[in-house]
């Protein structure tokens, strides 16, 4: 190892934090390097320095009021969350809401209706030059279901599964 | 698979803090406080802002408690609630420190009274000032609170290679500093 990779793990090594086969290293380098010794002087120096020089002086602390202060911002932070609780419930309201208003038919209009309607029309519009000889056999059965459909209302009520 | 619960002096204090119990929190308080303070000072550097800082750390941790699993020390996770928060104020109190340089069109950065009183018993202070908050920090955990590398990894939440690394460069510049300032300090005699 020379100087710059021993110097690279000289803290460590002053700190215990190193292998032992690595601390023997150290140690044989520094004993045949005095500028290494020199800088692990001052490191030690210094952490030393650090460790033993008096303390700044401490503000001094309430406790209570500390907890005083920590029971308000908890107290806040549970109204925040409810606040945001009650926000979502609305917006989840309003989103089922507005769902239902787009998936309800206009007044008026029944799916029946509109699916006889739309029987009649393809109906109406046969393309002559459709499947088969100028005739959709899809049209045909619209028509009649249509048909039947519109024939529902017609049929007498008396009729009930005990006349079969 | 459950993670493993360490043994922790503090954690029937915290224990009882969680079950609501007051006198708890305030003992909790009064136990790590000077611990904090010193901490949050010497990475902000800032007296009177490291008393606020120190005050909102204690409230976050009431707030957070039950954010904390017994998996590490509680003081190991006090300090980095601590560390993050003093880290957090510096950065912005060095946004607001360049911000007023540049509207005073430059010239030192003042210093508060309280700091300018204290500064002659403040020697570690002083001392570590021109380090990069994130370094001093590190250097404080080590030589002011005595964690290991592995702890102080866990606390800044990098590896302890890492923690090694900030430590040597630490030093490197302490020692370049400590050199222009053996006479200041009447520390001639040393090393």
């Amino acid at each position: 190892m020379n100087c710059i990779e021993i110097r690279r793990i000289l803290k460590a090594w002053i700190d215990g934090e190193v292998e032992e086969t690595t601390a023997e290293r150290v140690e044989a380098h520094l004993a045949a390097c005095e500028a290494c010794r020199a800088v692990a002087a001052d490191f030690r120096s210094f952490g030393r320095l650090l460790r033993e020089a008096p303390e700044a002086e401490v503000a001094r602390v309430d406790a209570g009021e500390i907890h005083g202060r920590a029971v308000c911002a908890e107290r806040e932070e549970e109204g925040v969350i409810r606040l945001l609780q009650r926000a979502a419930a609305v917006a989840a309201a309003v989103l089922v809401l507005s769902a239902l208003f787009w998936l309800m038919p206009s007044a008026g209009e029944t799916p029946d209706d509109g699916f006889a309607a739309g029987a009649r029309e393809r109906a109406v519009e046969t393309p002559k030059g459709g499947v088969e000889g100028g005739k959709d056999p899809r049209v045909d059965e619209d028509a009649a279901l249509a048909s039947f459909l519109s024939n529902l209302n017609s049929w007498p009520d008396a009729v009930a599964i005990g006349d079969y | 698979m459950e993670k493993k619960k360490i043994q922790d002096p503090d954690s029937e204090l915290v224990a009882r803090i969680l079950d609501g119990d007051k006198a708890a929190f305030e003992t909790l308080v009064e136990l790590y406080h000077p611990r904090i303070f010193r901490l949050t000072r010497g990475i902000i550097g800032d007296y009177q802002r490291s008393e606020d800082v120190c005050q909102d750390i204690f409230v976050n941790v009431f707030l957070k408690l039950s954010s904390f699993g017994f998996r590490s020390k509680f003081s190991t996770w006090m300090y980095r609630v601590a560390v993050n928060a003093a880290l957090k104020a510096r950065g912005k109190a060095a946004r607001l420190e360049t911000a007023s340089l540049e509207e005073a069109g430059g010239g030192p950065a003042r210093e508060d009274g309280a700091a300018r009183e204290l500064e002659g018993h403040d020697l570690v202070g002083k001392l570590l000032r021109p380090l990069p908050a994130h370094l001093r920090a590190t250097v404080l955990l080590k030589e002011k609170e005595g964690l290991t590398y592995r702890e102080i990894a866990k606390v800044l939440g990098c590896s302890p290679g890492a923690v090694e690394q900030r430590l040597h460069r630490a030093f490197t510049l302490l020692r370049e500093i400590w050199k222009d300032r053996k006479k200041d300090l009447g520390l001639e005699g040393e090393a």
